[in-house]
């Protein structure tokens, strides 16, 4: 054998080692919309449900503020994008207030004027976790998802997890944040971690996914640690517990039926 | 010469292999610093179940204290004017709601004030209860809602005026603050039947409210302590009916038609999203109408608050004919969480500054007869006529100016922790003159809040707020929940 025969036989061993793990990965590798979309199925379950939300607002490590919330979610069936209906438990100020989510509708309810009042994405009713932190969200709608590259990050609790990196453009102009930076675990589509992004580039918010397990029949995280892009001494954590399935009415996300909300 | 260049391709492969996107890169998070360690440690604040209940309560006492601000001059005096300095008000708000079976429940809301005013001490103050709802609801066949009773029944999208809010004239039975939205909590329901189907596209709401018979001093019509004032909240026999088309993505218009009093009223409630932060919205109604001021002397007479047929001050044509009222507006929510909604007010009946110049040439007139004891009962009778005309606007919750502009601002969490500020403005666009409310609330505690506000009604003598007396108050209040 030549050494131009040689050179030309180890360069083929080369690219076949260089191709070895996208080969050993049998079967079609998934996109990166389709990695959004399996995540999505992680945190939000397939079918209507409700659950109990608590949220803890810390600055520089002290509680400074605690909302209790329910929130009633179920898909649409044309969008897929979720409808949510969130009921204020506390503080007892804003007891029984009702904020609704439904496409880019979101309104606001408060039973003591009897008024509903149309809100803005923008408009924060839960200290410093936006409406569209607390609502449910199907991601993979409203973004188109490009894969970035796989990384090996630390979790909340600080354990290594191997990630896909994906960078997720809004499809709208109505979604809370422009751009979105998200972790998903490569082994189980976990979300990890998250950065969201303003129009202008600005970092908004850092988001830690953690406390996985059980509910509704897949392992679900059930605490999302919310670090503030601006003042980062401003950490709110929610956590999620009470998840049940519900038979939800289609009549609850229409504006009308806000009044006659009972808090079934 | 191969043998040298093998291994450089090697590496650059491997090199290749390990930062594309085949390999994985390990990033030091710092992120996670930013943590503190008691956050990641601090067990789960449990959020109550949505468990159904069959009983709720909402109570809640709410206390304030006024000083008013006089005004030296009235362009056009009050005939029977309130000098009091101070007053100060007790309110226990209830609200409770009983199931008597998954489809049938009882709503009752309450407010319950005592009252007190400078020069009434020795009386000790008085008492007055406000039975602002008590009614029965039902749902049937799942979409379908019956409800009777008192029911306070709100519509409209605008914020400072809401010319579809058709139950509201006469429903506020205690001023206590020119805030509309805290006016809303304090209004009176109307005894009405009302049924609505409520469907993925849209619903359908219609409701009668009867004519409640007028007798004075009746458990029902009794203005003092304990009385329903039906016959204020009923005093017509009304009918209404609404449309709600949800058939749109991000568009859900409403249509609206109401009789009263022989009169047909149309209306129509539209709102959009534009982009992340901004809402519009238009609040519109039409109806065949007199003006302002012949509406309220055609009332006024047929209540014998002034004789029939006496004179009118004002020259007003008592002839109806279609007339428009709008509220156009929008929100706007920056990035530190306030909100400021701005709109422009149209009520084609109000008043013009034509109509403002005969009012207070009307005023000069009557201060002139007042100073001549064998006038001064006429005098007294116009000054009656031009302020019922003003009560009324102010009952009718409706502008008593044909133009005007009205800016409300809300930035919760403001400058500190738990406070929030909002401030309100009125201004009338003929004369200039505003009105001005800034006010801070403090959550002292989770159900505590302290708050404080000042009223200011500015503009030289002869203008819609620079003639209302007194020209302002400092309230401070404190709001606690059971």
């Amino acid at each position: 054998m030549s050494d131009k025969e040689e050179f030309v036989k180890r360069i083929l061993i080369l690219i076949l080692i260089a191709l070895f793990p996208v080969v050993s990965n049998a079967g079609p590798a998934k996109t990166a919309d389709e990695i959004v979309a399996a995540s999505d199925a992680v945190r939000n379950p397939g079918k209507p449900f409700s659950l109990s939300v608590s949220l803890l607002e810390y600055r520089e490590g002290s509680v400074q503020d605690k909302m209790l919330l329910t929130v009633y979610s179920k898909a649409d069936q044309n969008s897929g994008q979720y409808r949510s209906l969130i009921r204020f438990i506390e503080p007892p100020r804003d007891e029984n207030k009702l904020m609704l989510k439904n496409g880019n509708n979101l309104w606001f309810y408060d039973p003591e004027s009897k008024s509903s009042v149309r809100l803005s994405q923008q408009q924060r009713l839960m200290g410093q976790a936006s409406n569209g932190d607390v609502v449910t969200v199907n991601f993979h709608k409203d973004y188109k998802a490009a894969m970035e590259n796989e990384e090996t990050i630390t979790d909340a609790d600080r354990k290594q997890r191997k990630c896909y990196k994906l960078n997720m453009q809004s499809l709208n102009e109505t979604v809370t944040y422009y751009r979105i930076e998200y972790w998903v675990d490569m082994e189980n589509d976990q979300p990890v971690k998250g950065k969201f992004y303003s129009e202008s580039e600005r970092l908004l918010k850092i988001a830690y996914y953690r406390g996985y397990q059980e509910e509704l029949g897949k392992v679900r995280p059930t605490e999302v640690i919310i670090i503030d892009g601006v003042d980062n001494k401003l950490v709110t954590k929610m956590n999620y517990s009470h998840y049940r399935f519900q038979e939800i009415p289609e009549d609850w996300f229409q504006k009308e039926y806000l009044p006659r909300f009972k808090g079934e | 010469m191969i043998r040298i260049w093998f291994p450089i391709l090697t590496a650059a492969l491997l090199s290749v292999m390990f930062t594309s996107s085949s390999g994985l890169c390990v990033q030091q998070d710092e992120d996670l610093g930013l943590i503190p360690d008691n956050v990641l440690s601090q067990s789960a604040e449990e959020a109550s179940a949505a468990e159904p209940e069959k009983y709720r309560f909402k109570v809640y006492l709410d206390e304030a204290a006024t000083a008013n601000i006089k005004r030296k001059n009235l362009a056009v005096p009050v005939p029977s004017s309130n000098d009091s300095g101070w007053n100060n008000r007790l309110s226990l708000d209830l609200k409770a709601e009983m199931d008597f079976s998954p489809n049938l429940s009882l709503i009752m809301t309450d407010r319950l004030h005592y009252l007190l005013e400078e020069n009434q001490e020795e009386s000790g103050g008085r008492v007055q209860n406000d039975l602002k709802e008590v009614y029965v609801t039902g749902n049937s066949y799942s979409f379908l809602y019956l409800d009777i009773g008192r029911v306070n029944f709100k519509n409209g999208v605008a914020v400072g005026f809401n010319p579809t809010d058709y139950f509201k004239k006469n429903a506020v039975s205690y001023r206590i603050s020119e805030d509309p939205n805290l006016l809303r909590e304090n209004r009176l329901g109307v005894l009405m039947a009302r049924a609505q189907g409520i469907w993925e596209k849209g619903s359908v709401t219609l409701a009668f409210a009867p004519e409640i018979n007028q007798d004075p001093d009746t458990w029902w019509t009794d203005a003092d302590s304990y009385g329903l004032r039906l016959d204020k909240t009923n005093n017509n026999n009304r009918f209404f009916s609404k449309i709600t088309l949800n058939a749109f993505p991000d568009f859900n218009p409403e249509f609206l038609y109401f009789f009263d009093s022989d009169r047909s009223n149309f209306g129509t409630n539209l709102t959009k999203g534009i982009g992340d932060a901004a809402i519009i919205y238009l609040e519109w109604s039409g109806s065949n109408r007199p003006d302002i001021f012949a509406q309220s002397m055609t009332e006024a007479e047929e209540s014998g608050t002034i004789p029939h047929n006496s004179p009118w001050v004002m020259d007003s044509g008592r002839e109806s004919h279609f007339q428009n009222q709008l509220a156009i507006g929008f929100s706007y929510t920056e990035k530190v969480n306030r909100t400021t909604f701005v709109e422009y007010h149209f009520n084609e009946a109000g008043f013009s500054q034509e109509d403002w110049d005969k009012w207070f040439k009307a005023g000069a007139e009557a201060r002139t007869l007042l100073q001549n004891p064998a006038t001064e009962a006429l005098g007294l009778g116009m000054l009656g006529q031009l302020w019922t005309t003003r009560k009324w606007s102010q009952e009718a919750q409706e502008p008593l100016s044909r133009h005007s502009i009205f800016i409300r601002t809300f930035w919760e969490d403001a400058l500190i922790h738990s406070l929030d500020l909002t401030g309100i403005t009125r201004i009338n666009l003929s004369d200039g003159s505003f009105f001005a409310q800034p006010m801070a609330e403090y959550h002292l505690k989770k159900n505590l809040t302290l708050s404080l506000s000042v009223n200011l009604f500015i503009g030289s003598d002869e203008t819609e707020y620079g003639s209302v007396n007194p020209m302002g108050d400092i309230k401070a209040g404190a709001t606690y929940y059971f």
